[in-house]
């Protein structure tokens, strides 16, 4: 610093001279020649300590960004990409499952229509294996009933025909039912 | 007492009988007998040998059985039936037979009483 500073005063000293010369120039459009020198090294050395320590650091974060937004671009082309995979992927999915689903239906409608049918053949061969269970059992108890009243019948015919003998039978009609017993018996002998 | 067999008991009585009676003596010397060798539970077995003896005597007790008694025809006619040189009578008069008669002999038995007919009639109910 203390050299630029050395440098410009020499500068200066030399340039005084042809500085009155062209002065007049300067002087009329308004430019201070030195401060004019003075902003131009300034600005140079900003520019040279901007492009030193900021520019880099600002295209670095740039930069950085500029890959992020790409990488994100990239990310959400490919997740774009994978969820148009993953629809068609689950309209096959979908397709295959609705097939599958047919198919069951149709197959678990055929087993029920099979289950239907022998459920039917079985109940129809059950009833008619209790009507004739039925039959069977009514035709008993009617024999049994026919039997029943023939003895009831015949019980009923013993009984009364003991009461009416009885009251009836008089010595001489007993004589000749003992004469005709024992003629019947010698006929047998 | 030695034990004597119902044959030689029957055949002791058959020879004291007359007239189809056994004297009162015999008896009461058969029930001694019967009682002292405790065979009273023999008795109708002894009878029943006694008439089967007579019997072939030609002696046969039958015992008849009726509603209403015995009158001389119809015991005709059971002599007629019986065929034997002796017939003795044993009559019993039970209601409940209701008429006709039984008549049974040493080895027969002629069952012509209403009871019995009705009582087969029952016998032949559908089982």
């Amino acid at each position: 610093m203390h050299t630029i500073l050395t440098n410009f005063a020499t500068a200066e000293a030399t340039g005084h001279a042809a500085e009155e010369a062209s002065g007049n120039v300067l002087d009329s459009l308004g430019i201070d020649p030195k401060l004019f020198v003075f902003q131009l090294i300034a600005f140079l050395l900003l520019l040279w300590l901007l492009n030193k320590y900021v520019f880099p650091v600002l295209m670095k974060a740039v930069d950085e960004r500029q890959k992020t937004i790409d990488e994100s671009l990239q990310a959400a082309h490919d997740a774009e990409k994978q969820a148009a995979e993953a629809e068609a992927k689950i309209e096959a999915m979908l397709k295959k499952a609705r097939g599958e689903a047919a198919d069951i239906v149709t197959t678990a409608k055929d087993e029920a229509g099979a289950l239907v049918t022998k459920a039917e053949e079985r109940s129809k061969a059950q009833a008619q294996r209790i009507v004739d269970d039925a039959q069977s059992t009514i035709a008993k108890e009617v024999i049994a009933a026919r039997k029943a009243l023939h003895n009831e019948t015949i019980e009923l015919v013993a009984q009364a025909t003991e009461k009416v003998v009885g009251k009836t039978l008089d010595g001489k009609i007993d004589n000749k039912l003992i004469e005709a017993s024992l003629n019947h018996s010698g006929d047998k002998a | 007492m030695p034990k004597l067999s119902r044959r030689k008991i029957a055949e002791y009585v058959a020879n004291t009988t007359k007239d189809g009676v056994v004297p009162t003596g015999v008896i009461a010397e058969l029930a001694a007998y019967l009682a002292d060798s405790h065979r009273t539970r023999e008795l109708p077995l002894v009878v029943r040998t006694i008439e089967d003896v007579l019997a072939e005597r030609g002696q046969v007790v039958a015992r008849v059985t009726t509603a209403r008694g015995l009158d001389d025809s119809i015991k005709q006619s059971i002599r007629a039936q019986i065929n034997a040189k002796e017939v003795y009578f044993a009559e019993a008069v039970d209601p409940s037979v209701i008429g006709g008669v039984r008549v049974e002999t040493p080895g027969k038995t002629l069952d012509a009483t209403i009871i019995r007919k009705l009582n087969s009639i029952r016998s032949a109910k559908a089982s």
